[in-house]
């Protein structure tokens, strides 16, 4: 990390690093005590053990990793957002793809005309097809468009290359 | 380091001179030309590599369609050589076996793929031009380079033993569908998964690498919209291979897994296999393994294909004399087409009992994905308007470049769309789709490319007259090649067949009753034509091979650091560069193609030169 | 030749090499483990009811682990902190820490979890009612050892299993899981979960039933061979033993056998091996596959029954089964289910992550890696950042893992 992003000083991020430490073994604790207390439904559980891990990365990756400070560095934040967008992307789609099987005896149904998969979803999934690109390029217009936290050498470069030819 | 001219000769002879241009660190020759860490040397090694395999999996193929024409017949010349290296078991007398076709294939498109291109056009290229572009001493990582030039070699290496072995290399297809691939007894798919591993290795690193050069080590004054387009396209290709290799080394450490631990990530419950219950737990799914190789393997199209598409746009922008058009509209494209070939995977899997919900969805994206390729091919083609074009070597290949891809991609669309892909899934329409967008698309762009910066690398130019002979050569076999093969396909012949469907044909004696889903003897007779085009396409590939030898000793030496007159920032660098590429402090000053400004001396104005 | 911005930041992007070389690295191992996430996720929504296990995991030393690995990922960031002090003590200090968590991590895992789990089994039978007559059999043994002298009785047996198998499968009873549950009770495809306390192995006769003469070898040599595979090696016999056949060895083990076969079948020699009788072995077998077990000596298993310790959570039983009621047998490898394959896969993976970063730690810390704290500080101040950033990414992956494969 640079020293210039107004971060705190080392021995406040120190107590800070103590303060994520404790939530991490909280939350350890907090997931822990849930399993062998409650038998919660499947779904349920998923949630929270997901929800918790959740936080506990946050923390991670904010503190630990100092994305906190270092957010304003656009090219990582643009990398990760685009890694998870993948990773969701290759998630959502595959379990989508695994999900939307004709069944037999829907087949059955198609062939005598009575039971065909409604039109308009067709027509959604398709518009979904062509929304997912558009956020994409807007997202990353507006994200490369932001100036760099410390524009130095080069636009003044593109200025004087600009004025003078 | 003295500012020298003096063409750099192989690797042996220029050892002593090169020693002594270097007085500040002597290095040895095994760190200067074998364990080096400079870009330009590792791009030259991976140049040679890929080109070498390149050459190799053509031949591979150029077997088979020996096969294909006259199956059961000894093959000629290499019969004989076949039997004695690989055994008489699947090579008999020198006549190939199913078996031998089916390793072939497979290690055809693994070569081809991951063997050929892939170093050819994006870490040959991309290691040896895109620092020279941006003004960079050297990559960001240059030991990271040199590993990953490495575990590139033993990844080579494992593929290449794995065809001594008993029973030959993989045999699954370079798709390794399982649960075929799970299952084949002999140890050729464990060879190709642990190279596989060692290759994605390399491409992580070398991607690591490209994308922390081209953000960090750009020259003063080289923001975004100066760079040349095929720094783009690289970093393009770089975040590709980045994000979606991943997922293809954990599907090969599954089936890894599944192949060494008898695990069954994909293979289902109740797999019967010759007659046999097969031994497992079940449970998997076969379509999982499909997910995720197409994950990788769509976005690998566009590795393939990006690298060629900058090359292109640098060899037409210097050789029409006036800047690319549309550079904005290239450069946006280019990020959209990355963004978007990740999310069209599937239309590989339309056979697979996809449901009609997300068959629409890809479908959308699919077709949605050929607008910024059209976008790009157009600009590019609209660039040659009121141009004064030189038509040298490199810029035939780069104008044979644009309509070869284009009928790659608009073929390409019967096969985005669900319901007349059924028709064509995995037939020869297939086949000549895709090798259109490579083979005289990329490759062709990679032939580019090596004319057009063999000047920079050698400080000598290759010889015109047998660059063009290569040029019409393989631009007239090439379309004998693969056109046929589209009529080959709509016939309905299948893929991946050693006897090249004679099964299937009028004329096989078991077919007698049946007229309807046979393949015409028109169509089996195509099958000799493209098997003869495809040798004379390897006769024509000889003048290449020596012009680029002998022209590394003999060619005409250039006369000035900058031989075709070009603008971007390679050109700056003393012929050839030397370990830190530039003599001079190197600024940006304007647009990567500032060719015929009015007002100026010259027909070009150099990146780096300062405004008055 | 120096490269620019490897230990300062490049002002309009606010990235040093390493730094930003390190988050990309970061963006493909997202890719890596998220596939293999998908691959679990997919895996576990498309199985068959009734595969999918839940609950076989040490949670202790799941939760345990988790606190190591938040540990050593902590003091990987103050070791930092102290570098960035300039203490290059407190440095050392905090990295042994490191080292010693994660070493921790690894033997927990390696030394202890992994291990156990290779003696722990499934058995699935051919036929449900066996397992009701062994239970009828088996309380007499469990009310002896005094633990549950109110145990169920006979006719309880399916309902006793069925609570087990729906928590193991389904955690809670549904329509679902008793379709389930009847369909395994009815095929015999229940799984019961335990130890082989003890297991009845084949004692084997080993027979010389002929010689040929016509196979290529001579008599010396194939009297040798059979001196080499005889008890007693004596040479008189070895001659007489070829012409007129007899018995090799009796009573021996499985392996010696199997050699003998194999060594006497290149010599010549027809030989038959055959079952005497079983002995018991008092042990904790490895890594047991079915065929391991069950596999056919001269029309007998290798194994005829093993003495198995279920293990279910309030009921202890000790049941022996014949080799003829085993369908199937496994440790908690990972051929043993698509759970533990991608739970072996997974943590496996992530525990190559864990040793490499232990490999580079160590580099780290030793005169070679610490030589460039002395030639530049900053530098190696980033290098220890760079890997601290890796280190916490290998925690994070833990992070997840802990829930999907220990909880859930």
């Amino acid at each position: 990390m640079s020293d210039s992003h107004d971060s705190p000083t080392i021995p406040d991020l120190i107590k800070k690093f103590y303060f994520v430490g404790g939530v991490l073994v909280v939350g350890t604790i907090i997931t822990f005590v849930i399993d062998i207390m409650f038998a919660l439904p499947l779904a349920l559980a998923a949630v929270l053990g997901l929800l918790i891990a959740l936080v506990k990365a946050s923390f991670v990756v904010a503190i630990f990793m100092h994305y906190k400070w270092d957010k304003k560095l656009i090219w990582i934040t643009w990398t990760m957002v685009l890694t998870f967008f993948f990773f969701a992307g290759m998630m959502g789609l595959i379990m989508w793809a695994e999900g939307d099987v004709p069944k037999l005896d829907s087949a059955l149904a198609i062939s005598t005309g009575t039971n065909e998969m409604p039109t308009i979803w067709i027509i959604l999934a398709s518009l979904l097809g062509v929304a997912l690109p558009a956020s994409f390029t807007v997202f990353t217009v507006k994200m490369l468009s932001q100036p760099a936290p410390v524009e130095a050498a080069a636009p003044k470069a593109r200025r004087t290359a600009k004025k003078k030819s | 380091m003295s500012a020298t001219s003096e063409p750099a000769k192989t690797a042996e002879a220029t050892e002593e001179q090169h020693d002594e241009h270097h007085e500040h660190h002597e290095q040895s020759f095994w760190r200067t030309y074998i364990f080096s860490t400079d870009h330009k040397v590792i791009g030259m090694q991976y140049g040679f590599c890929g080109l070498a395999f390149l050459f190799f999996g053509f031949c591979l193929i150029a077997t088979m369609r020996w096969s294909m024409a006259y199956d059961g017949q000894a093959v000629p010349f290499v019969g004989p050589l076949l039997e004695a290296l690989l055994g008489n078991n699947v090579a008999r007398g020198g006549v190939m076996s199913p078996e031998l076709y089916n390793v072939f294939g497979a290690m055809h498109g693994t070569i081809m793929v991951f063997m050929g291109i892939v170093p050819a056009a994006f870490a040959a290229f991309g290691n040896y031009v895109v620092p020279l572009q941006i003004g960079a001493v050297d990559m960001a990582f240059p030991r990271m380079n040199m590993a990953s030039f490495w575990a590139f070699f033993l990844g080579c290496v494992i593929m290449m033993v794995s065809f001594f072995i008993p029973g030959g290399a993989a045999q699954a297809g370079w798709t390794s569908y399982s649960p075929l691939a799970s299952v084949i007894p002999t140890d050729g798919q464990t060879y190709w998964l642990i190279g596989m591993v060692m290759l994605i290795t390399s491409s992580l690193l070398g991607a690591v690498n490209f994308i922390a050069t081209i953000i960090n080590l750009r020259a003063p004054g080289m923001t975004w919209l100066r760079l040349p387009f095929f720094v783009w396209a690289q970093f393009i290709t770089a975040f590709l291979l980045l994000l979606a290799f991943p997922p293809l080394e954990a599907a090969g450490i599954l089936q890894l897994m599944d192949r060494v631990l008898e695990t069954s990530f994909f293979l289902p419950t109740g797999l019967v296999v010759g007659g046999q219950d097969v031994d497992v737990s079940g449970g998997g799914s076969p379509l999982l393994w499909q997910h995720l190789f197409w994950f990788l393997a769509h976005p690998e199209v566009y590795v393939l294909v990006l690298p060629g598409m900058g090359i292109v746009a640098e060899v037409i922008a210097n050789n029409t004399r006036k800047p690319i058009w549309g550079y904005k509209y290239l450069v946006g494209s280019v990020v959209v087409l990355g963004f978007l070939a990740f999310i069209v995977w599937a239309h590989h899997m339309y056979m697979t009992g996809m449901g009609t919900v997300i068959s629409a969805f890809f479908q959308t994206t699919t077709l949605l994905i050929s607008i910024p390729s059209v976008i790009i091919l157009t600009c590019l083609l609209v660039s040659l308007w009121g141009g004064s074009i030189r038509f040298n070597t490199p810029m035939l290949f780069a104008l044979a470049f644009l309509p070869m891809f284009g009928i790659g991609g608009l073929t390409g669309l019967p096969l985005g769309f669900n319901f007349s892909d059924v028709a064509l899934h995995d037939s020869y329409y297939v086949i000549a789709h895709f090798h259109y967008v490579v083979a005289p698309g990329t490759i062709f762009a990679i032939f580019a490319g090596v004319y057009y910066w063999f000047p920079k690398m050698t400080g000598r130019r290759m010889s015109e007259f047998w660059g063009r002979v290569h040029f019409w050569g393989s631009l007239i076999f090439m379309n004998l090649i693969f056109m046929p093969m589209f009529a080959q396909g709509m016939a309905g012949m299948s893929r991946r067949m050693s006897d090249g469907g004679a099964t299937y044909s009028l004329s096989n004696p078991d077919n007698a009753d049946v007229t309807v889903g046979t393949l015409s003897d028109t169509i089996m007779g195509l099958n000799v034509s493209i098997s003869a085009a495809a040798w004379a396409m390897l006769v024509v590939q000889l003048p290449f091979i020596v012009n680029l030898f002998w022209s590394v000793k003999h060619g005409e030496k250039v006369e000035s650091d900058n031989p075709w007159q070009a603008t971007t920032l390679e050109w700056e660098t003393p012929t050839p560069p030397p370990h830190g590429n530039f003599t001079k402090e190197i600024k940006v000053y304007r647009d990567p193609y500032e060719y015929s400004v009015p007002g100026a001396k010259e027909d070009f104005t150099p990146q780096a030169q300062p405004a008055k | 030749m120096e490269i620019p911005y490897t230990v300062k930041p490049r002002p309009d992007t606010g990235l040093y090499n390493a730094k930003l070389g390190i988050w990309l690295f970061l963006a493909s191992e997202v890719m890596l483990f998220g596939a293999l996430f998908s691959s679990y996720v997919l895996l576990r929504v498309g199985a068959e009811p009734g595969t999918w296990s839940m609950g076989l995991m040490d949670l202790l030393v799941g939760a345990g682990n988790t606190m190591v690995l938040i540990a050593s990922s902590m003091f990987v960031v103050l070791a930092w902190a102290e570098l960035k002090q300039g203490n290059l003590a407190g440095y050392k200090k905090w990295k042994w820490a490191t080292i010693a968590c994660a070493v921790l991590f690894l033997f927990v895992k390696w030394g202890y979890e992994w291990p156990s789990k290779f003696k722990h089994y499934d058995v699935w039978l051919n036929n449900a009612t066996v397992l009701q007559e062994k239970f009828d059999e088996g309380y007499h043994e469990v009310a002896s050892h005094g633990d549950h002298g109110d145990a169920a009785h006979g006719a309880d047996v399916e309902k006793y299993v069925k609570k087990i198998y729906t928590t193991r499968f389904f955690k809670e009873e549904s329509k679902d899981s008793q379709l389930a549950f009847d369909d395994a009770w009815r095929n015999g495809t229940l799984a019961l979960s335990g130890h082989i306390n003890a297991y009845e192995e084949a004692q084997i006769d080993v027979r010389i039933t002929g010689w040929k003469a016509d196979a290529g070898v001579s008599e010396d040599a194939a009297d040798e061979a059979l001196v080499k595979q005889l008890a007693k090696q004596d040479t008189e016999d070895a001659a007489g033993l070829r012409l007129n056949g007899g018995y090799l060895r009796e009573k021996t083990d499985y392996d010696t056998a199997k050699r003998a076969e194999y060594a006497l079948g290149q010599a010549g020699f027809t030989v038959a091996l055959s079952v005497a009788g079983y002995k018991r072995v008092e042990a904790h077998p490895w890594m047991w596959r079915t065929k391991r077990a069950t596999e056919d000596i001269g029309g007998k298993p290798r194994v005829s029954s093993i003495v198995f310790e279920l293990d279910y959570s309030h009921h202890k039983g000790i049941i022996t089964l014949d080799a003829g009621d085993i369908k199937r047998l496994s440790a908690y490898e990972p051929k043993h289910s698509t759970f533990f394959g991608i739970y072996y896969t997974i943590t496996g993976l992530h525990a190559a992550h864990v040793f490499g970063g232990i490999l580079i730690m160590l580099y780290n810390m030793l005169p070679i890696g610490l030589g460039l704290w002395h030639r530049d500080r900053e530098q190696f101040t980033n290098r220890i950042e760079s890997f601290g950033l890796f280190w916490h990414f290998v925690d994070l992956v833990w992070i997840f893992l802990f829930p999907i494969l220990y909880i859930l």
